[in-house]
């Protein structure tokens, strides 16, 4: 008989004979005595019982502290030489079809799971029903497939929309250009992965779709038609949590109402109006943070949307006493950010730190100046161009800004170093830039 | 000096230092300080004498690293770019002997897998899982299912339907 004790990832494998009823202390010595495998446990106990024979053992590394106890199961009627033989066979051909890999422990399965760029992770969920259901669980491990910035997407009318990637080498995201490039593609919002996508067909130019595209599994859903009304302005923003990833809210801002539109698992769920007493700029971005959108309003103050809850709060904005060329809100390390361009070339950023109490921090205050130093000459003409190249954006997750230089590239400045970094190109782009971080659903 | 004893009875005797790069080991030496013979039942000759290469060299290197920087601080002078430079050279020197020592055949590599799970090596598990993904990489459905000799359990159906949640991964 063979028993197999597992304790404290020490394994101890022991020959012994069978083991009789009411055993004698002849068999505790055999497993202490043996010179091959010097025993690392202490005290050795037989009892027997009318199932099977139990074995109480202490591990020295675990003295007093735990004793461990072990069944032995009988080995059962003896069996016949032919069903032997047959079992003998039914293990043979079983071996063919096993490799070593086969046999590897979930947990190792998963730790090579999550190790795996996005495009051999999703090819192995079709390898076997075992490493499909092993793959969710891999999924929050895998560090490809967490949520990071890749890049950025921006509309460049009337050629539809374009991708600025950030991402290299084997975590290069691949955007599906065919699609992107469609004449009617209109990116209105951009949330966790997921755009909001106008489109329209040729035969039908005044029937607009609103879409919901995740350019990291190429999947569109369309939401609604609705007609194309010149006189009807009306802004939407989504909302998206991927940690809720079955559903997802879309709000539309018209006027002083807000229409709050719930999704979920694929389907129209409910809808809501609110009538609200400040506007949203229509110029402004939907920042999604702490399960809220947040749009700058005419007055400059901030209108956070609470979808799920169907409410809203006017946040007021910070103080501060200088005559400011330029206000934008934008997402960084879970808490909602809040830039100012002062006329003077200065940057300050704020961050809120608490929502009932309504308190900016203020985070950096930086001059424009020495930061554009070393990329591009930084003039009055700059701050004043601001305004209509409007690509920018906070880093999800880092404090780095990304601020237009001129018409055609974009910058990355550290704000803890206040450095002026890279200069990403891009083509003309006149309207808002989104930031992008793909989203695998599983 | 510490004595492991493989699966098959082979005796391999190793530096503490060594030894203590498993992390059951290092737990087992803090419990019992007197310890000197460890049975390993899980881990045979053949992959131990492969884990114990692994160890000797990381050890080294560690070590090696250690004597350079007190020897920078006992002589006092010379610019501090020369330890960095140092460090750097010889991680790049061990990631090399990394990407060597673990080209290996699938069978070794799975022993290895086992053997750094159960001795709870982390730089060596590390090691390995990455080079089991690395195989992975760039391989179709079918090509990882013959590589690791997978069967295919799933109905065509099933296989579809897994297909179009991701129709992209499978371009």
């Amino acid at each position: 008989m063979l028993v197999s004790v597992r304790i404290s990832h020490l394994k101890l494998e022991t020959k012994m004979e069978p083991v009789e009823n009411g055993t004698s202390k002849d068999h505790m010595a055999r497993i202490c005595s043996n010179p091959s495998h010097p025993s690392p446990f202490t005290d050795v106990k037989w009892s027997g019982s009318r199932t099977g024979t139990c074995l109480h053992i202490m591990p020295c590394s675990l003295r007093r502290r735990q004793k461990i106890l072990i069944c032995l199961s009988d080995q059962g009627p003896r069996v016949s030489a032919t069903v032997r033989q047959k079992r003998k066979n039914h293990i043979k051909r079983h071996n063919i079809h096993t490799s070593p890999f086969n046999k590897l422990p979930d947990v190792l399965v998963i730790e090579i799971l999550s190790r795996l760029p996005p495009k051999s992770f999703f090819r192995c969920r079709k390898v076997s029903k075992t490493w499909l259901s092993l793959s969710s669980d891999a999924v929050h491990l895998n560090k490809h497939l967490q949520p990071t910035l890749r890049g950025f997407f921006y509309n460049y009318p009337p050629c539809g929309a374009r991708f600025v990637n950030l991402s290299h080498g084997i975590n290069k995201v691949q955007v599906d250009r065919t699609l992107l490039c469609k004449d009617s593609f209109n990116i209105l919002d951009c949330c966790n992965g997921l755009l909001l996508v106008q489109t329209s067909i040729k035969k039908s130019r005044f029937l607009h779709h609103l879409n919901v595209y995740n350019p990291a599994t190429r999947t569109l859903f369309t939401l609604w038609s609705h007609e194309r009304r010149p006189n009807l302005a009306f802004s939407v923003s989504l909302a998206f949590d991927p940690q809720v990833f079955h559903q997802f809210h879309v709000i539309r801002f018209n006027d002083n109402f807000l229409d709050i539109f719930s999704f979920e698992k694929g389907a129209y769920k409910h809808h809501k109006t609110l009538e609200c007493d400040v506007r949203i700029s229509n110029g402004s971005k939907g920042t999604f943070v702490d399960g809220r959108v947040h749009r700058l309003t005419t007055e400059a103050k901030i209108l956070s949307v609470d979808p799920k809850n169907c409410s809203y709060e006017v946040i007021r904005r910070p103080n501060l006493k200088i005559k400011c060329a330029l206000i934008e809100i934008g997402q960084s390390q879970g808490v909602l950010h809040c830039m100012y361009v002062s006329r003077d070339k200065r940057l300050f950023v704020w961050v809120l730190e608490s929502y009932t109490k309504q308190e900016w921090t203020l985070k950096y205050q930086l001059s424009l100046d020495a930061m554009y130093q070393s990329l591009c000459d930084f003039n009055d003409f700059c701050i004043r161009r601001f305004r209509y190249y409007n690509h920018f954006a906070f880093h999800p997750d880092k404090d780095v800004l990304f601020m237009p230089k001129g018409m055609r590239s974009f910058v990355s400045l550290d704000l803890s170093t206040g450095k002026g970094d890279e200069l990403y190109s891009m083509s003309d782009c006149k309207e808002n830039c989104w930031v992008y971080m793909p989203c695998y659903l599983v | 000096m510490i004595t492991l004893t493989s699966s098959d009875g082979v005796q391999f005797d190793v530096r503490e230092a060594v030894a203590k790069e498993s992390q059951i080991i290092r737990d087992m030496i803090q419990d019992d300080c007197v310890i000197t013979n460890i049975p390993l039942a899980n881990v045979n000759h053949k992959i131990l004498s492969i884990v114990l290469e692994y160890c000797q060299m990381h050890v080294d290197k560690t070590e090696m690293e250690v004597n350079a920087s007190k020897h920078q601080t006992t002589t006092g002078e010379g610019s501090s770019s020369v330890p960095v430079a140092l460090k750097v050279s010889s991680n790049k020197n061990l990631n090399d002997w990394d990407k060597e020592f673990i080209n290996v055949d699938l069978d070794t590599l799975y022993d290895l897998i086992l053997a750094a799970n159960y001795l709870n090596i982390s730089g060596l598990l590390n090691l390995t899982t990455q080079a089991a993904a690395d195989i992975i990489k760039g391989k179709t459905t079918e090509e990882i299912r013959a590589t690791f000799n997978i069967k295919n359990d799933f109905t065509p159906e099933e296989e579809a339907a897994i297909r179009k949640e991701n129709p992209w991964a499978f371009e």
